[in-house]
């Protein structure tokens, strides 16, 4: 039977980015947010200020793991020391599920840090939904994979995006992470419709979507985190979301940062765009 | 141990080719070189490998990945040694410290926090300026900070435990450490005061103005961590420095009382007359431990 017919996946509401210049907001202030997503690495350490900030967090609010050096599709082998540490804080945080990028980012000996993409092809899908598999057994909680931005295409793809990371999450059976953001600013870089890509993605696979700001430099687009979210993001929020029927949204500000409660204030911009699955529920319990 | 999965090798030498791409140094405009490793013109080479597409060719493309490489890691330097980059300015730390330390370390590991540790060993080895003291004091201070903070607690020595029976003469034969988060440094200038003074302005602020003095003399410091978890330093004695030095490597309180005896008397008299008041700082603040980190 497909694990995702044996998870229940909460909806946890609208949430952000734990960030540094927010902690002493968030301590003095303890706003009414629905919940945290954390990036896993800032909080694999021995001790000290970040684990105290995580238990006061975790005192209030619900925790989500979001990684970024997992690496799963490098040719370089799992690395399993960083997989225990990362499975050790999911039992710490309690975490409902992790996700982490359909990236490479190292190779034996040597990391790279960033989310460099993968050539779309069948080995690749074969090798990353093998390997997605492995982790998601080891992680023992739900394991979604993020769509990531990118800036390069390669002369071995076979395959659009949407149709290689499709192939991957349901042959390896995990979950989504689909960041609405990236779709944009992919589409402006390999110039396709957003639209195909939702059409073309399985929607009952999404346990969480991003929304995020990016960098328009005209002959390109960069995800940087680092603004509002445009007004092209939020339309395919809005054509995603009722298809997701209801998920987990999460707004990630990295860099620039505005005040805790101005970056809130954007974070529920998203409830106008889930009135109509809202709709559509009080219709249906109605009828 | 779970088991992997063997990588396809096209994967393998695409990757492989990408990341020799992405961790060549930037120049001064923060542009890719344009010629490849293997001696072809970039703009060809990377043809056969990366689509171009309708703004951007091959080459353009892959070029903001070798930009986010060094920008990312020169971000994470800068953030690290917040001294070093003062004394430097952004522009020269970058091209005199930073890219050449990332080339002969490049980072290997999943942590970025790891990324400066090699920093002050690369100084020593490479660097040949006149203020090389100041640099590698300044280099060894910054990573200070950022270890101390993320350090491990090992459990604090508690003396009540620790005795027989209320006999604490069997806790002096017991080997005792300090704290990870501790660090100790002999300095011939009050670098901890002038660091503070540097850090109330940006790097670029320091190109155009007067460096904060720099009080010479010989100091002890100790760098830990408070009961909130910040990391604080304090300036202490040379006999305090030198019984702690003794426990950071772990010792008895007899091993290190012998060592005293060795020293020269003014120190020996320092730390007769301050050796209950220290030690019961020391435990007070958990400083010590029965454990090994």
């Amino acid at each position: 039977m497909s694990q995702i017919k044996s998870h229940t996946i909460p909806n946890l509401g609208i949430g952000i980015g734990l960030r540094i210049p927010h902690y002493e907001e968030i301590f003095r202030n303890q706003p009414d947010i629905d919940w945290f997503e954390i990036i896993s690495e800032n909080f694999m350490v021995e001790g000290g200020k970040p684990k105290e900030n995580l238990d006061r967090i975790m005192e209030r609010y619900p925790v989500v793991m979001h990684g970024v050096t997992l690496s799963i599709g490098s040719a370089a082998e799992l690395d399993w020391d960083y997989l225990k540490k990362l499975k050790a804080l999911a039992r710490y945080t309690k975490t409902p599920w992790l996700s982490d990028h359909l990236c490479w980012g190292r190779l034996p000996g040597a990391h790279y840090h960033d989310l460099l993409p993968l050539p779309y092809t069948k080995e690749v899908v074969e090798y990353v939904a093998e390997r997605a598999r492995i982790v998601q057994d080891f992680l023992e909680i739900p394991f979604a994979l993020e769509n990531l931005s990118s800036y390069v295409a390669y002369q071995a793809d076979h395959m659009p995006e949407w149709e290689f990371y499709s192939a991957i999450v349901e042959k390896a059976d995990i979950y989504m992470m689909l960041d609405v953001n990236n779709i944009y600013v992919s589409s402006r870089n390999h110039h396709f419709d957003p639209k195909v890509y939702c059409d073309n993605i399985p929607m009952e696979r999404v346990l969480q979507i991003h929304l995020a700001g990016h960098s328009d430099h005209g002959d390109y687009v960069l995800d940087t985190h680092d603004n509002y979210v445009r007004d092209e993001v939020w339309q395919i929020y809005a054509e995603v979301y009722p298809r997701t029927r209801g998920v987990s949204t999460l707004l990630e500000w990295d860099d620039n940062f505005i005040s805790f409660e101005d970056t809130w204030k954007e974070a529920l911009k998203a409830k106008q765009f889930q009135a109509e699955l809202i709709s559509a529920h009080q219709a249906t319990a109605g009828g | 141990m779970p088991f992997d999965v063997r990588s396809p090798q096209q994967l393998k030498q695409c990757q492989q080719w990408f990341a020799s791409i992405i961790v060549r140094p930037i120049d001064e405009d923060s542009r890719m070189d344009l010629v490849a490793p293997s001696g072809v013109a970039m703009e060809i080479e990377a043809k056969n490998y990366i689509k171009p597409s309708r703004t951007l060719t091959s080459a353009g493309r892959i070029e903001l990945y070798n930009q986010q490489y060094w920008w990312r890691l020169l971000g994470i330097l800068h953030d690290s040694f917040p001294l070093l980059v003062r004394l430097f300015g952004y522009h020269d730390f970058n091209h005199t410290l930073g890219m050449p330390y990332l080339v002969a370390y490049p980072p290997d590991h999943w942590s970025l926090n790891r990324l400066g540790e090699n920093l002050p060993r690369w100084l020593a080895e490479n660097y040949s300026g006149n203020d090389k003291q100041l640099l590698l004091d300044s280099s060894r201070i910054d990573l200070a900070y950022t270890q101390s903070f993320l350090a491990a607690t090992l459990a604090p020595l508690n003396v009540a435990d620790s005795s027989k029976n209320g006999d604490f003469a069997t806790l002096l034969s017991k080997k005792l450490y300090l704290q990870p988060s501790i660090f100790l440094f002999q300095l011939a200038y009050d670098l901890f005061a002038f660091r503070r003074e540097f850090l109330k302005e940006e790097p670029d602020y320091w190109i155009e103005n007067d460096f904060p003095s720099l009080e010479q003399g010989e100091k002890n410091f100790l760098l830990c961590r408070n009961p909130h978890n910040d990391v604080v330093w304090t300036e202490i004695s040379l006999g305090e420095y030198l019984l702690l030095n003794y426990f950071q490597r772990g010792a008895t309180f007899d091993e290190a009382c012998q060592f005293l005896e060795q020293q020269e008397e003014s120190i020996f008299e320092d730390v007769a007359k301050n050796m209950q008041r220290w030690s019961q700082k020391w435990v007070a603040r958990g400083w010590l431990s029965l454990q090994r980190s």
